[in-house]
């Protein structure tokens, strides 16, 4: 089930009559079935986004659609959504069995569904040792939240989110309180769950990394404006504007200031890249991987070097900017070295001065 | 070493803690230890201090008197209406106070007013509002056509008057409790109970309730010590024990044994009786209650 979001606006007053606009005219369809990352820096409006899809706020203006259905004006009960809270939002005296069989006991239309008292028992359970064996925690289902580790009660989150079969389930920055061994497998769970279930999922992140590794599809959003809205590496290849590109990408993108003189980007005061634009200033933003190491192209001394893995990370002055490269590890190359660079176009993205990218140069 | 530490570290304890034993030796334990002493005379003489015939005859004088028999129902009666009636309302006020109506804050103060007020003052302003002939109640009641009732000089009467005034003179505290625990819960649960679909009485009793589960526990055991202590509100009402000693409690009783009728032996009997009922009551409420946490 799509879900569409039309003219979204959410405005906050405070107390001394200032207004944030914290979601500012959102317009984005989400393909159903798809697991959707809303990505950005905190402040952006993205966990305010998937809010107003659970319908806890209301919207200043636009509209929201599941499929056809108008769901602006439904409150979060009738919306048919599961929601995981970032800090989980378990139930702290219930059981984990309670906590999945919550939802369930509440549904009006399950209710409906299974009007024998007995035999809605027996369907509640089914459905509580299905949805627990999905995220693998059948063993849990006696114990207490309190008696879980922050992975297993984000687990149980999901199945109680997702034990109702939601129409749509949101997530909200559900892995930022596990640590990095237990986040990465989790994220993986995440997506494997929401390709079983099949259900349309909007996953709310401030880290690029885990949008990329799991989503269909991110939008990037910036003080509540939307960015771009593409394949995760759809926005690191093609990033539409310059915070897209120093948002996406772990070392961060250079961004410098560059002339184009007689069809070629001038870096240090040598050609160092052509590009068919006339001739002014522009960003040039160039990812650390896309420096090669040549005996044409700019020049530049090299002031620091570490190595990282395979790779060397190299810092060096460009156009009065230091900038950071990621050469291989194989390359002979040393602190105080005075070294050329060529770039590869792939890696190389050219904005106007308004931010946005240049589609061809 | 390690011993003489400790032993250094227990003695600094000491002198810190010291001058608060001291307190409590002198006015808890020391006075405890002297009722206890004093109830196991037959006579006493609070001068000299000593007592002769010692043995349980005030304990059985005191067990076999009617005036105590009607203390005792009286707590009571008191207890079991004024300890779950005031926590039920108080909840109330605090889920209305904490679900953001408008000046809430002034009402918060509002209610807690009673609380640093003087029991005997609040008194005399409730023997007003119950006057038989000029009571606000009264005139209240009239309104939907119900007769005078002589709230304060009936007899039969008595008791409901003093629960009425008890309920109310008790709100302002748990109230207050009340409201620090709702405070406590994660608004997240409730948000979270909205998707789940609870509607609101699901949400009080599947949420608020529990969560408030130990704040109730504490409500309970220390209500309830408190309605078996209740001499302030009678006297605040009555000036005395009430129309015919309608409402004796069992501290007034205490109270009058010691002080009007100078038989300080059954007042201190009376006394040790009461303290073991209160400390019988805490227990089995403490134990229910941690059972109920256990599971």
């Amino acid at each position: 089930m799509d879900i569409r979001i039309e003219g979204l606006t959410k405005t906050f007053s405070s107390k001394e009559n200032t207004e944030t606009i914290a979601v500012n005219n959102l317009t984005v369809t989400i393909p159903g079935g798809h697991l959707v990352g809303l990505l950005g820096p905190s402040g952006c409006g993205k966990s305010t986004t998937l809010f107003l899809l659970a319908g806890l706020h209301e919207p200043t203006s636009g509209r929201i659609y599941f499929g056809d259905e108008d769901v602006t004006d439904l409150p979060p009960e009738k919306r048919g959504i599961g929601l995981v809270f970032q800090n989980y939002a378990l139930y702290p005296h219930m059981t984990v069995y309670d906590n999945i069989a919550f939802p369930l006991r509440n549904s009006k239309s399950f209710r409906e569904a299974h009007k024998d008292s007995r035999e809605r028992k027996e369907a509640i359970d089914m459905i509580v040792q299905r949805t627990a064996k999905i995220v693998a925690i059948e063993e849990l289902l006696k114990r207490k939240p309190s008696q879980l580790s922050g992975g297993q009660q984000q687990r149980v989150a999901i199945a109680r989110a997702i034990a109702k079969q939601p129409k749509v389930l949101l997530l909200d920055e559900p892995l930022s309180n596990l640590d990095a061994r237990l986040r990465i497998q989790t994220r993986e769970e995440i997506r494997r769950i929401q390709q079983a279930t099949g259900i349309t999922t909007v996953f709310v992140t401030h880290d690029q990394e885990e949008a990329m590794s799991i989503t269909d599809e991110i939008i990037v959003m910036k003080d509540g404006i939307v960015q771009q809205v593409a394949h995760p590496q759809e926005t690191y290849i093609h990033p539409a504007n310059t915070f897209v590109a120093q948002f996406l990408g772990n070392p961060p993108i250079n961004m410098i200031d560059a002339s184009i003189r007689d069809g070629w980007v001038m870096i240090n005061s040598d050609r160092a890249i052509e590009a068919d634009l006339p001739d002014g200033q522009y960003k040039v933003g160039v990812r650390p991987e896309s420096f090669i190491l040549s005996d044409e192209g700019f020049s530049a001394l090299v002031s620091y070097k570490a190595t990282i893995g395979r790779d060397f990370q190299v810092r060096f002055d460009m156009n009065g900017h230091y900038s950071e490269a990621l050469i291989e590890s194989d390359q002979q190359i040393e602190e105080g070295d005075s070294v050329r660079f060529r770039l590869r176009k792939s890696g190389v993205h050219i904005f106007d001065n308004d931010g946005r990218r240049i589609e061809k140069w | 070493m390690v011993g003489q530490n400790q032993k250094k570290t227990f003695l600094k304890a000491m002198l810190y803690l010291l001058p608060a034993l001291v307190i409590i030796a002198v006015f808890v334990v020391w006075p405890m230890f002297h009722t206890l002493r004093m109830s196991f005379f037959e006579k006493f003489n609070i001068f000299t201090k000593t007592g002769e015939g010692f043995g349980l005859s005030s304990y059985i004088w005191v067990l076999e008197d009617p005036t105590f028999h009607k203390a005792l129902i009286n707590t009571f009666i008191y207890a079991v209406v004024t300890v779950p009636v005031s926590i039920i309302i108080s909840l109330a006020i605090a889920i209305l106070l904490n679900s953001g109506i408008r000046g809430s804050k002034f009402f918060q103060t509002a209610y807690f007013l009673p609380y640093v007020t003087n029991a005997i003052a609040i008194g005399l302003a409730f023997r007003f509002i119950f006057h038989s002939e000029f009571g606000v109640f009264n005139k209240f009641l009239g309104f939907f056509g119900i007769d005078a009732v002589r709230w304060l000089t009936d007899p039969d009467w008595a008791m409901v008057t003093l629960c009425i005034f008890g309920t109310w003179s008790a709100l302002a505290f748990k109230i207050v409790i009340f409201l620090s625990g709702l405070q406590g819960i994660d608004p997240q649960l409730y948000q979270a109970a909205r998707i789940d679909e609870a509607g609101k009485w699901k949400m009080f009793t599947k949420i608020t309730l529990p969560q408030l589960g130990p704040i109730m526990a504490y409500q309970f055991v220390i209500a309830t010590i408190n309605a078996f202590k209740a001499y302030n509100e009678v006297v605040g009402l009555f000036g005395d024990d009430g129309p015919l000693h309608s409402a004796i409690t069992m501290v007034y009783y205490m109270y009058d044994k010691f002080y009007n009728a100078n038989r300080y032996t059954i007042a201190a009997a009376s006394g040790v009786i009461m303290f073991i009922i209160i400390m019988l009551f805490t227990f089995i409420q403490l134990g229910m209650s941690n059972r109920k946490a256990d599971q």
